[in-house]
């Protein structure tokens, strides 16, 4: 067939030139032919149903659903006992890890979040760790010092990697004490994103810490089938200067590899994320196109209705104006008439 | 869903002013020519029950849709064929 049926938006009102082509068509005929159009036109309109269908399935924007946290009370207590152990600066660390049951599966997914350490954080963290400076530099704790980020971001990373959270080593690690680090959360912020940003003011006073604390969304904590050992920090720079006091550094994506096979889970989780939100990005784009498509066909009615009405009213005023003429042409006819029979009376001297 | 059984019908609007409403049967289109048809109904009957469908060339080039004219007797006779085609039972 070199047709296609076509279920187009045809306007409900149409100018016609009455020249349309007409043909009998045998009633079994007629039959068919309506009978097949009717097909087509249902075949279409489940079509835009199973579309719209699809579109209610649709998120509504293109932020993903935010995992549910499976709370283990157990795990947590455990978890939390450790955490009171740890060195200054592995808690804050830990607490911005998070495991949580997905409402995408059954598979467990590391919930990341940026964690935003002062140099003094950087520098107790690495000291806690007992990591030798031969591979890294730590920074000068001198509120004039440049800060390079490159250089923090591989202490960071080189501290990360030398973590343990085995109990023992912790205690053998434990190097300075609490008291020495003069840093508190400041800022934290966990609207949007699945991350959250906190940077710590380094000169803050040991009272005004305690009023800046925020408190912290409670994480949930589950240690069974993580390795530590493999952290890579991701590291930006948040604000451009060069005043110790005011700078933050933000760790604010850094991937984690708990095992082969988990970090090929999360990788497939990760994956089917991010076509879920380009499936729901290409399908709000399409309703965005329907709806344009609805509105220009709206649009296109009414402009034909107006043509429709501007041409009727031209019509009668044509129509008034050669009714007008004719019966101008009647009177000045009229007229004519009477000039020349009163001219053929005066001529006849009547 | 329910099928769609009722015909769609538009208005159309004749040189002297005159409306009349006319149901659709279809609509199609060639695919060499990209030319666009709708065959309409006025539900015209003769005694053996023939029904007498008309058959208009849907002019979109000025952007508001127009009926116009099949004027070609070779474009009339695709028409025909399409009709035919369509008319043939399952």
């Amino acid at each position: 067939m070199n047709f296609d049926l076509k279920y187009n938006d045809l306007a409900s009102e149409f100018l016609l030139c009455d020249k349309s082509r007409k043909i009998k068509l045998r009633k079994a005929s007629f039959s068919s032919v309506v009978s097949k159009w009717t097909e087509f036109v249902n075949e279409q309109a489940a079509n835009v149903t199973a579309v719209n269908d699809s579109f209610q399935e649709a998120p509504q924007s293109d932020v993903l659903p935010i995992p549910t946290i499976n709370v283990d009370e157990t795990e947590t207590k455990k978890v939390e006992e450790q955490i009171t152990k740890l060195p200054i600066g592995i808690p804050s660390l830990a607490d911005k890890i998070v495991l949580v049951d997905t409402n995408w599966g059954d598979t467990i997914f590391i919930k990341r979040r940026a964690l935003a350490l002062n140099k003094t954080m950087y520098t107790n963290m690495i000291k806690n760790t007992g990591a030798s400076e031969e591979n890294y530099t730590v920074p000068e704790i001198n509120n004039d010092i440049d800060i390079d980020e490159e250089e923090i971001k591989q202490a960071v990373k080189d501290a990360f990697e030398q973590i343990s959270f085995n109990k023992a080593d912790v205690e053998e690690e434990v190097m300075i004490s609490p008291e020495e680090v003069s840093s508190t959360v400041t800022d934290t912020d966990t609207t949007d994103n699945n991350y959250m940003d906190i940077s710590f003011d380094i000169n803050t006073p040991k009272e005004e810490q305690e009023e800046n604390e925020v408190a912290v969304e409670e994480p949930i904590f589950k240690f069974e089938n993580i390795n530590f050992d493999k952290i890579n920090p991701g590291f930006t720079n948040n604000e451009s200067t060069n005043d110790v006091e005011e700078s933050k550094f933000i760790i604010s994506d850094y991937s984690m590899n708990i095992d082969d096979n988990s970090s090929e889970e999360l990788k497939d989780l990760l994956e089917a994320a991010k076509e879920l939100k380009n499936q729901a990005l290409e399908q709000e784009r399409k309703t965005n196109d329907a709806h344009k498509l609805a509105m220009e066909k709206q649009a296109r009615k009414e402009q034909a209705k107006a043509d429709f009405i501007a041409y009727k009213n031209a019509m009668e005023e044509e129509l008034n104006r050669k009714k007008k003429e004719e019966e101008e042409a009647l009177e000045q006819a009229r007229q004519d008439e009477e000039f020349t029979s009163a001219l053929v009376n005066i001529m006849n001297g009547n | 869903m329910d099928n769609v059984t009722e015909n769609k019908t538009m208005t159309i609007v004749k040189e002297d002013g005159s409306r009349e409403e006319v149901s659709v049967v279809l609509a199609f289109e060639f695919k060499d020519t990209g030319k666009e048809y709708v065959v309409y109904t006025k539900n015209e009957k003769d005694e053996n029950e023939n029904v007498t469908v008309y058959v208009s060339n849907v002019d979109r080039s000025t952007g508001e849709p127009k009926l116009l004219g099949v004027d070609e007797e070779s474009e009339w006779n695709r028409v025909k064929d399409v009709l035919r085609e369509l008319s043939k039972a399952e």
